[in-house]
């Protein structure tokens, strides 16, 4: 993976911070919690078809929300629904990660204007870290966005302590 | 007319169950169709018994010159004219290859010009030669749906409320249940589906309900209209009569405010329960916000 290249010094014995270690260990099996609200999810269950295959990046679907290091908020979502992702966000154990797959998700989508019931972006009542657009993205983009999440988690401090 | 269709309907309902659905399926008038089916069953259940084969219809079949009875050369020009003018079926159902081949063959000849069309061969029947009844059949619609009209007319007189056009009844809300009770049990109407339930915000502070009725015994369709003013949406429910209408009524009420009385579980289906307002009449103003979330509005310069 590129991640142990020229890292070992003598023999088999890594030098390296404890943070990278969580972070290696964590970026490489995010665990992903799999509920589709709308048309999207069939595009992440294709995307963890074996065609496209997401398990050989790491990314396994958990049907409990106990399990899951992140969110894919597949598709749109209700102003109903809205409740209820925000009570399974709460649900997942921290450090945990939300992406926003399509257009819906991140903006409203096609309900943008005159949908009185659709959530404008799921970033109204959970933080999102990834945007992936598209309606609904093909399993190529949403690999494309989970990878930049895997980027995201190499780059987070866990042990530090957060500055308020 | 009424002698010639029961002849029609028995000797139908003779090849049905002599195992030759085919020409039943085939018939193209609707109401007989629908009531040779519906005595085949009958009779397939037992409940009656099989109507005499009739033996006029018959012999005049074997008297008349169908298209099979021509020889090869007529047989072919016969097909050719058929083809040219749009019917190709008559081509494609024949079963001999060679002759189809060569009206095939032939027709392509004639439109491009190479071959000049070939006379019709004379036929004595006059039913093969003849137009398709297609006219007679819309007719017979609309009979079945003035006749249905009169009947409910007749049993509830107070309910209609008469229209010049359309084919739909419009009636009011008050005897509605027992309307339907009657509609689904009725003998000669027997509504047993009801396909469609909708509601619309008609305009004039009025909010309507309409349901479109099949008979799947009978093969007839209606369509219901109950009209009710917007400051007192009241409506019996049908949903003990026709269960599908359970849901139907649920999201009618959901979206336009329409209470269905009666109804054995009456809340909202699609939007949360504390949702104010009914979003598909014109009349609807958005709410502000829905749990701390705020309901983007529409705002001004968006289009």
């Amino acid at each position: 993976m590129g991640l142990l290249t020229n890292k070992f010094q003598e023999d088999n014995v890594i030098v390296e911070k404890l943070e990278k270690l969580l972070n290696w260990s964590r970026s490489t099996s995010p665990w992903f919690f799999q509920f589709g609200t709308a048309c999207c999810a069939i595009e992440m269950m294709a995307a963890a078809a074996p065609r496209h295959d997401i398990k050989r990046i790491g990314f396994i679907p958990r049907s409990s929300p106990r399990q899951a290091d992140v969110m894919i908020v597949a598709g749109t979502v209700t102003m109903k629904m809205a409740i209820r992702v925000k009570k399974l966000y709460e649900q997942m154990a921290d450090p945990k990660y939300v992406v926003a797959m399509g257009s819906c998700a991140t903006s409203g989508g096609p309900y943008w204007q005159h949908g009185y019931h659709v959530l404008k972006g799921v970033d109204i009542v959970i933080p999102v870290d990834v945007y992936v657009p598209g309606c609904p993205p093909r399993p190529e983009s949403l690999i494309e966005g989970l990878l930049k999440l895997e980027e995201q988690i190499l780059e987070d401090r866990p042990l530090t302590r957060k500055m308020t | 007319m009424s002698a010639d269709k029961e002849k029609l309907i028995a000797e139908l309902v003779n090849k049905g169950l002599d195992g030759d659905m085919d020409s039943v399926n085939a018939c193209e008038d609707k109401i007989i169709r629908g009531k040779a089916k519906a005595m085949i069953m009958k009779v397939k259940k037992g409940t009656i018994e099989r109507p005499p084969k009739p033996e006029l219809a018959a012999n005049e079949k074997i008297d008349s010159k169908t298209p099979e009875s021509l020889s090869k050369d007529e047989m072919i020009s016969y097909l050719v004219n058929k083809g040219l003018d749009g019917d190709m079926d008559t081509v494609n159902v024949c079963e001999d290859k060679i002759v189809r081949g060569k009206a095939k063959a032939m027709i392509m000849k004639v439109k491009k010009g190479t071959l000049e069309r070939p006379e019709m061969p004379i036929l004595d029947s006059p039913v093969s030669s003849g137009e398709p009844l297609e006219d007679n059949t819309q007719d017979d619609d609309k009979d079945t749906f003035q006749k249905i009209k009169k009947l409910i007319y007749d049993k509830f007189p107070n309910s209609i409320i008469e229209n010049e056009e359309g084919d739909y009844i419009q009636i009011k809300p008050d005897e509605w249940n027992e309307l339907a009770v009657w509609l689904k049990s009725e003998p000669s109407l027997l509504f047993d589906s009801l396909q469609c339930q909708m509601g619309i915000d008609i305009g004039d502070d009025n909010l309507e309900s309409r349901y479109n009725l099949h008979s799947m015994e009978l093969d007839h369709y209606i369509e219901i209209r109950i009209a009710v003013p917007r400051s007192d949406p009241k409506i019996p429910s049908v949903e003990q009569v026709w269960r599908i209408a359970d849901w139907f009524e649920r999201e009618t009420y959901d979206m336009l405010g329409i209470e269905y009385t009666g109804h054995r579980d009456l809340r909202r289906i699609l939007l949360p329960d504390d949702w104010e307002g009914w979003p598909l009449r014109k009349d609807y103003q958005v709410q502000e916000t829905y749990h701390g979330i705020v309901v983007p509005k529409m705002k001004e310069g968006w289009e």
